[in-house]
């Protein structure tokens, strides 16, 4: 079943300059709070959490261009940077890191003449799939039971190109971002059931490419 | 997959995988631009970016005037260019005393200074008649004594009024057997730089004056061969003493 949050999303908390330890334990909205107030090694120890799941976010969504996925992080970032007098703990920070970074991200599509996100066939073949999904999903309860390697995670990225816009940057938003349902569901401006259904048929799709090793 | 107990349900499972296989990072340049961006925005908000903004504007200042002080150099040194190479063009020729100056190869010593001071002395008088009277007043006789020589040379040429020939024949044959035909440039050069019947007056004033009487026969000879009527033009205090000049 789809978590609700899918938890911490990198292991850089190890990745800590040593001349930040009082901010080592912060959270994510009190270290950009200290950033806007001038902490520089606060951001170090921010990006050092989150540089490689934005950095995956937009790689996995451009096709595995390094090109495209390099510019379009350093734009989420230089942007976070310009907006850190602006930034509110309202919500979550990886709330609001993903929401810049999306937006971005559709930029970048727009410019490209690309309809990814606005292709509305994606969204109707959502929708249909929602409907029948309980038909169609003969083993989902079932655990996993194969051996996960380094095989099993290529075929994961590359069966993630095959999968349908939206799907995929829901999957990406909950596994990369650790986003939860709630939370995608704000961001995508999307209901949570949508958002789930759209979880779903990703599970269920990268679930297949990896059937012939259970 | 590295986890110890078995994934509890299959999107856990996946999850797992995907995890194993995210191990995709920036690239080092970026992460290094991105916080150097970070660095430089904390530092202007906290001031110390204002107090870096003496030295910035500083750098700014330099960078902004350097291409007009480069240009500046340039022009300037356009114009020494300019002013140099049409003046070494016409002290090139070789010495006009036909004879006194010594062969080219002939070995060095008083002679051949004498040699190569001629053509200084002999432009000094050329360029400007009112210094040539200045040196003759000084006292500088030895170079007057050789711009009058070479003035006596000019005035012994038949075809003086022609530009391209008022050269001594010596250095004329030479140099243009060297060098062929006289540029365009050297041609106006050489123009400018032949006196009057009023610069010759002046010279022919002035050496008299100053006691010089074989520069200023000399002189008046040149100027004879130039104006048959050079002798009406003289002032009356001179035409007595003219009179004397053959």
């Amino acid at each position: 079943m789809i978590a609700a949050s899918a938890g911490p999303v990198d292991t850089a908390r190890h990745m800590q300059p040593a001349d930040v330890e009082h901010t080592a334990d912060s959270d994510d909205e009190a270290l950009m709070l200290a950033y806007s107030r001038g902490s520089a090694p606060a951001f170090e120890l921010l990006y050092a959490r989150h540089k490689g799941a934005t950095y995956r976010y937009f790689l996995r969504h451009a096709s595995g261009h390094p090109a495209t996925a390099d510019e379009l992080h350093q734009d989420l970032w230089l942007k976070v940077v310009g907006a850190r007098s602006r930034y509110a703990a309202n919500a979550r920070f990886t709330t609001w890191l993903y929401t810049l970074a999306r937006h971005r991200l559709i930029d970048h599509w727009r410019a490209r003449r690309s309809l990814d996100f606005d292709s509305i066939d994606d969204e109707v073949t959502a929708a249909a799939a929602e409907d029948s999904v309980a038909a169609t999903r003969p083993t989902d309860d079932e655990p996993l039971r194969a051996t996960m390697d380094a095989q099993a995670g290529r075929r994961l990225v590359s069966a993630l190109h095959d999968v349908p816009t939206l799907q995929r940057d829901a999957f990406l938003l909950h596994v990369e971002g650790g986003l939860s349902l709630a939370e995608i569901a704000s961001l995508t401006a999307a209901s949570q059931e949508t958002v789930k259904s759209r979880l779903r048929y990703a599970y269920r799709k990268l679930r297949a490419s990896l059937e012939d090793l259970q | 997959m590295s986890t110890q107990r078995p994934p509890a349900s299959p999107d856990d499972a996946i999850r797992g995988a995907w995890r194993e296989a995210s191990e995709d990072q920036p690239p080092t340049q970026i992460d290094a631009a991105i916080l150097a961006a970070a660095r430089a925005a904390v530092a202007d908000d906290t001031g110390l970016g204002a107090a870096s903004v003496p030295r910035a504007r500083t750098g700014h200042w330099f960078t902004r005037w350097q291409p007009l002080a480069a240009a500046a150099a340039v022009a300037g040194l356009a114009l020494v260019i300019a002013h140099t190479l049409p003046r070494d063009h016409v002290v090139t020729p070789p010495p006009s005393v036909p004879s006194r100056a010594p062969a080219p190869s002939a070995p060095p010593g008083p002679a051949a200074e004498k040699s190569v001071s001629t053509p200084s002395a002999r432009e000094v008088v050329a360029e400007s008649p009112a210094m040539a009277g200045q040196a003759a007043l000084a006292g500088r006789s030895e170079a007057d004594q050789v711009a009058a020589e070479v003035a006596a040379d000019y005035a012994t040429a038949p075809a003086a009024k022609t530009p391209a020939n008022l050269a001594p024949p010596a250095a004329r044959s030479s140099a243009e057997a060297d060098a062929g035909p006289v540029a365009p440039g050297a041609e106006m050069r050489m123009m400018e730089a032949s006196p009057g019947p009023a610069a010759r007056i002046d010279r022919i004033i002035a050496l008299h004056g100053a006691g010089d009487e074989a520069g200023a026969a000399a002189e008046l000879r040149a100027l004879r061969a130039a104006d048959p009527d050079a002798d009406l033009r003289l002032p009356d205090t001179l035409r007595e003493w003219a009179k004397t000049v053959r």
